[in-house]
């Protein structure tokens, strides 16, 4: 199962444990039961990448002292979203945590001017957020977001603004055609790419394991995966996949080669000369 | 939350519930591939072909849930062909 969210992983793992169901649940957790077992990427690992694609950005565009803020994602209501900003609060300021105080700051010359999630991940919300925050301080030129949509958001407000490409970083992950365009336009760093191919692969051969009555070898079943601080559950194995930060210099390798996002369609929205220019063609 | 496939033969037998489809398992002597990990996997699904034996081992129905269609276009772009894929069907 895939749940929507985290209350309704719990009731369908219910459901399934009283008729004697195994139960994997399918890129989003439920922690709820025992061996209730987790297909997914390592979203730590997804946050890390989030972050030092974003530190490696700030570098090659040349932002001085960056004044960073943080949108992160649903952590109000999707446990994946705090383990996305530990990840790449570690890899930015060193702190695996998923919140850092306003003011911190790193050995690169960055600052932290603020932070705040957008509740279930609504872009609509993340937009507004991050208005208020450039209108009230200008001199964010650098910043984070944990997927594309609030990527695209950030983009959107920084655009009305006048800001020019390759000028204030944003980040994100998933991928998403209107993230690769942000990308191929200068407008965000890269994405982290998940092959969906690799995750339901993954999902079918655990079931395929359990099935037959074995135990999954612990190449496959390689972590496990536990309810954030302060929610209550159970820590529940886990199958954790290995996530691709996308740029411009590996796009057409990854997204464009597994025909994750269609390539016609990427190209006739950012021009054919920017996707050759990335090699896309 | 929509029931999107019940996979009457898919190559796995656990999962689901609220299509009434419960699974059973079996224990046999088949064994697991020794080198199945999660780097076994690639984009043509090559590998899943080595999991026949337990495929033929195991018996029950599996059931998928994936969350609604608008969302996030992936699940039905991606996730939906993919799962069935995956399972040789």
């Amino acid at each position: 199962m895939d749940p929507l969210n985290s209350t309704v992983g719990s009731q369908i793992q219910t459901l399934a444990q009283q008729k004697g169901v195994k139960v994997i649940s399918y890129d989003r957790a439920t922690f709820t039961g025992t061996n209730t077992y987790y297909v997914s990427f390592d979203n730590v690992q997804v946050g890390e990448l989030i972050g030092k694609g974003f530190v490696q950005c700030v570098a090659d565009w040349g932002v001085k002292n960056a004044q960073v803020y943080e949108l992160d994602g649903g952590q109000n209501s999707d446990p994946n979203a705090v383990s996305f900003a530990q990840g790449y609060n570690d890899a930015i300021w060193g702190k695996k945590v998923a919140h850092v105080d306003n003011g911190t700051t790193n050995s690169q010359g960055m600052k932290l001017v603020g932070e705040q999630v957008a509740t279930d991940w609504k872009n609509d919300i993340g937009q507004t957020i991050f208005q208020q925050a450039y209108t009230a301080n200008s001199a964010i030129n650098a910043t984070v977001e944990a997927n594309d949509g609030l990527g695209n958001a950030v983009v959107t407000v920084l655009k009305s603004k006048g800001v020019k490409a390759k000028s204030v970083p944003t980040t994100g992950q998933d991928a998403t055609p209107d993230g690769m365009a942000n990308v191929l336009t200068d407008f965000q760093c890269g994405s982290v790419y998940k092959a969906v191919y690799l995750e339901a692969q993954a999902a079918v051969a655990l079931a395929t394991v359990l099935r037959a009555g074995q135990n999954p070898p612990s190449g496959l079943v390689n972590g496990t995966t536990a309810p954030p601080s302060g929610q209550s559950g159970n820590q529940q194995p886990a199958v954790l996949l290995v996530p691709i930060w996308v740029s411009k210099a590996n796009m057409k390798d990854t997204v464009i080669k597994d025909n994750f996002v269609d390539k016609g369609a990427l190209c006739q929205k950012v021009t054919a000369a920017v996707c050759s220019a990335a090699g896309i063609s | 939350m929509k029931l999107a496939r019940l996979l009457p033969a898919f190559a796995a037998g656990a999962i689901l519930t609220a299509c009434g489809g419960g699974g059973t398992t079996t224990t046999t002597n088949v064994t697991v591939p020794s080198d199945l990990s999660i780097s076994s996997f690639t984009a043509d699904f090559s590998y899943m072909a080595k999991l026949k034996d337990l495929t033929a081992a195991g018996k029950g129905k599996v059931g998928v849930i994936l969350p609604d269609t608008t969302s996030s276009v992936r699940y039905v772009q991606f996730d939906q062909p993919y799962l069935p894929k995956a399972g040789g069907l």
